[in-house]
């Protein structure tokens, strides 16, 4: 075989070309500890990394929509507490005042006890968050519960019966508090009426009315309880998938790192090799760049 | 010591020429000279009888079939690289990442639907998918019209090579005929046909007088010393791009740089244009539909989110209202409520559904985007198979055609004892017949 200095030359030089070029892409990859950069690195790694990217920012927007849904709930069920807490001292001073030993005048004292309790119980279910009110459904930009002495009880209701939701993943929405209207319908009738009946029994020394409203509070109080456990069994929830989320995330957030970083030992290794090879090429040929008989002539 | 002096001319020329492209090696061919005295042979020396030029002609044609493949692959390799960095970057925020941030913010808007910065976050995550959409929409325009360029001027290289290779069949047929072939044009012959190759697939054919003649999709482009010049003929709204000669023969040509140019511009380009305007499309339809279902903060009316009267990517824009006020985003699915975040939920919900050719948006905008890489990926292997094809053939030809210096070195001093030699003689006969001389003196 003839082999001419052209030869040796463009195979010298193509072999060096190759071996910049792979250095090249090893430093990238090191210094930027990225692999696939472009999808022309690697396409199917790249689509891969993409999608499960988007899975990610998905879930991230999953868990921020559920920690505000939990922010508005957590304040919902505060309010809800409050009430019920109220509520059951309404039970405490009617079931004193159904005694026949309260006089006429402690009853009217009571009266005005259960008055003052109805109106915290107002304001504090008229609880926001930012500018929208937690009970009043999606109608929340009008405070659910006005005083009003047409409407039932002497409190108006201008919530609707659509609780807000949040979207807390595909196909999957949570209530994120309950409306007014679903805490005062109970068994026995408008939350806000039964306590005004307690109110105007007590004001009218009516031992029998009060003795039978008795009933009545008990079904007030056991329907507002069930209101908030549910309140509560959706904040379980979303803490529950926002865990979820959370730990989905770290395993997807590993394939996207397997997929498209840089596995440095490999790289370091790869670097070694490609030096080694580098410099012997350019040994071998700076001796045989002199290896002609144009040094004997 | 004429045929040494001549000899060593050759091998000068040989060494001087080692490192050009396209040349070929050449060798004295030499004959002994005789005739017949009495019983006797006596040599009368030597005689040129040519001298010779080494190349393997069936090497050179396998070559063009391969640099003509290689042209073409080169040439589409650069237009994906153009593409992928228009489409696909390293530093995040591309077209899926801003579809994404967009159905992002209609999720957080149906968390707060009363929350002003919210809306405004929403119309800047849209306007910036838009851009985005713009810009990858005119990068594709640009790209087209380079392709398209790169074709006029892949034409206008083929008509010089033409030209060059008119005036050197011309030359060829002439030292042909007085029976002295001139090497060096035949050498600048290859290395046209070599360049031309690369540009298009051409059919090559030799004339008994020794003058190339030149098809090109089995038109007749070059014979003798006439090439006919090729013209291109564009439609740049239907994306056409065609080749004629003078007389209105059309050419079908493939093949080389500029087949690469053209499918670009015809076909590719048009292609990516297409999918992300359905992108575009979509994004205007699916969310319109929803967003006319719904209600914004101010008014009972029914607005689109986007301007329904355009859907190309390049031209996608807000609906002039919405732009205006970002409270007549309709988030609520029921008049006056303004808690109600149905529809933006909906909306964002289109993320997970199969609204574009039945796949997510998203999956379809991340496979549009890597398309010109994996398409380059491709190209690489391919083109490193080719390289290491046309470097065997290279290799091959240099065997037979290329100029080795120390070989070329030592004819050279074989030339000179030669030269040497004969003066040796001469002064012998001289030294001789001096002898001779003074013997009769």
């Amino acid at each position: 075989m003839r082999i001419t200095q052209n030869i040796i030359f463009n195979d010298f030089m193509r072999d060096i070309n190759r071996n910049r070029s792979q250095m090249a892409g090893l430093q990238s990859d090191l210094s930027s500890g990225i692999k696939v950069r472009l999808p022309s690195q690697d396409p199917v790694s790249f689509q891969r990394s993409r999608i499960l990217e988007e899975d990610i920012r998905k879930q991230e927007q999953y868990q921020k929509n559920i920690s505000n849904g939990l922010r508005q709930s957590r304040i919902a069920q505060e309010a809800l507490d409050e009430s019920l807490d109220s509520l059951i001292e309404i039970k405490r001073i009617l079931t004193q005042g159904a005694s026949d030993t309260s006089s006429e005048y402690i009853r009217e004292n009571m009266a005005r006890e259960v008055a003052g309790i109805r109106e915290s119980m107002v304001s504090t279910l008229n609880a926001s968050y930012g500018d929208r009110y937690l009970f009043a459904g999606t109608n929340a930009s009008e405070q659910p519960f006005r005083f009003d002495d047409s409407a039932p009880g002497g409190v108006a209701n201008a919530a609707n019966d659509t609780p807000p939701r949040i979207h807390a993943g595909d196909e999957t929405f949570i209530d994120m508090s309950v409306t007014a209207t679903d805490l005062r319908s109970g068994n026995a009738g408008d939350m806000f009426e039964i306590i005004a009946n307690v109110e105007q029994a007590l004001l009218d020394n009516d031992t029998e009315t009060l003795n039978s409203l008795l009933n009545d509070v008990g079904k007030v109080i056991d329907h507002a309880s069930i209101v908030t456990s549910k309140l509560g069994s959706n904040i379980n929830r979303m803490e529950f998938m926002y865990e979820q989320y959370e730990i989905s995330k770290v395993v997807l957030r590993s394939n996207v790192s397997e997929l498209v970083d840089t596995d440095f030992a490999n790289a370091f290794s790869d670097m070694q090799r490609n030096q080694v090879a580098f410099e012997a090429a350019m040994a071998v040929h700076s001796h045989m760049l002199h290896n002609s008989l144009l040094d004997y002539l | 010591m004429l045929n040494a002096e001549r000899s060593l001319s050759v091998t000068s020329n040989n060494i001087i020429n080692a490192d050009t492209p396209g040349y070929s090696r050449r060798r004295v061919e030499n004959a002994p000279v005789g005739m017949q005295l009495g019983s006797h042979q006596v040599g009368l020396g030597v005689n040129i009888t040519s001298i010779k030029r080494l190349r393997n002609e069936l090497t050179d044609m396998q070559m063009t079939q391969k640099r003509q493949e290689m042209g073409y692959m080169y040439e589409k390799m650069k237009t994906f690289e153009q593409l992928e960095t228009s489409m696909a970057s390293d530093s995040g925020g591309d077209l899926d990442m801003r579809i994404s941030r967009l159905f992002d913010s209609f999720s957080e808007l149906s968390n707060d639907p009363q929350d002003l910065s919210v809306r405004n976050h929403l119309l800047g995550e849209a306007s910036q998918l838009i851009d985005k959409l713009g810009d990858i929409s005119r990068n594709l325009d640009r790209t087209s019209e380079i392709s398209r360029q790169n074709a006029t001027g892949t034409i206008a290289q083929i008509n010089d090579l033409l030209e060059d290779l008119a005036s050197l069949n011309k030359a060829i047929t002439v030292s042909g005929a007085t029976g002295r072939p001139d090497h060096d044009s035949l050498d600048l012959q290859v290395q046209k046909l070599e360049k031309l190759s690369e540009l298009v697939d051409i059919e090559t054919m030799t004339a008994e007088n020794g003058s190339l003649e030149v098809r090109i999709g089995g038109v007749q482009i070059l014979s003798e010393d006439r090439a006919r010049i090729i013209l291109p003929d564009i439609n740049d709204i239907d994306k056409k791009f065609g080749l004629h000669l003078e007389n209105g023969t059309n050419i079908p040509a493939s093949g080389g740089k500029l087949a690469a140019s053209i499918e670009m511009y015809e076909e590719r380009i048009p292609d990516f244009k297409n999918r992300l305007d359905l992108i575009a499309e979509t994004l205007v339809t699916e969310i319109n539909t929803l967003h006319r279902q719904g209600f914004g903060l101010e008014d009972d009316q029914s607005r689109n989110f986007f301007d329904p009267n355009v859907t190309s990517a390049g031209t996608i824009r807000i609906d002039e209202a919405i732009a205006n006020n970002s409270q007549h985003i309709a988030a609520s699915s029921m008049d006056g409520e303004a808690g109600n975040g149905e529809i933006a939920m909906a909306i964002a919900q289109l993320r997970s559904e199969q609204i574009i050719e039945g796949r997510k948006l998203l999956d379809y905008s991340v496979d549009l985007i890597s398309n010109p890489g994996s398409n380059l990926a491709r190209l690489r292997t391919a083109v490193e198979t080719h390289k290491s094809e046309i470097r065997m053939l290279e290799v091959q030809q240099e065997q037979e055609a290329g100029v080795n210096i120390d070989e070329e070195l030592s004819l050279m001093i074989r030339y000179q004892n030669a030269y040497q030699s004969a003066a040796r003689v001469i002064s012998s006969a001289q030294q001789m017949y001096d002898t001779l001389i003074s013997l009769v003196r």
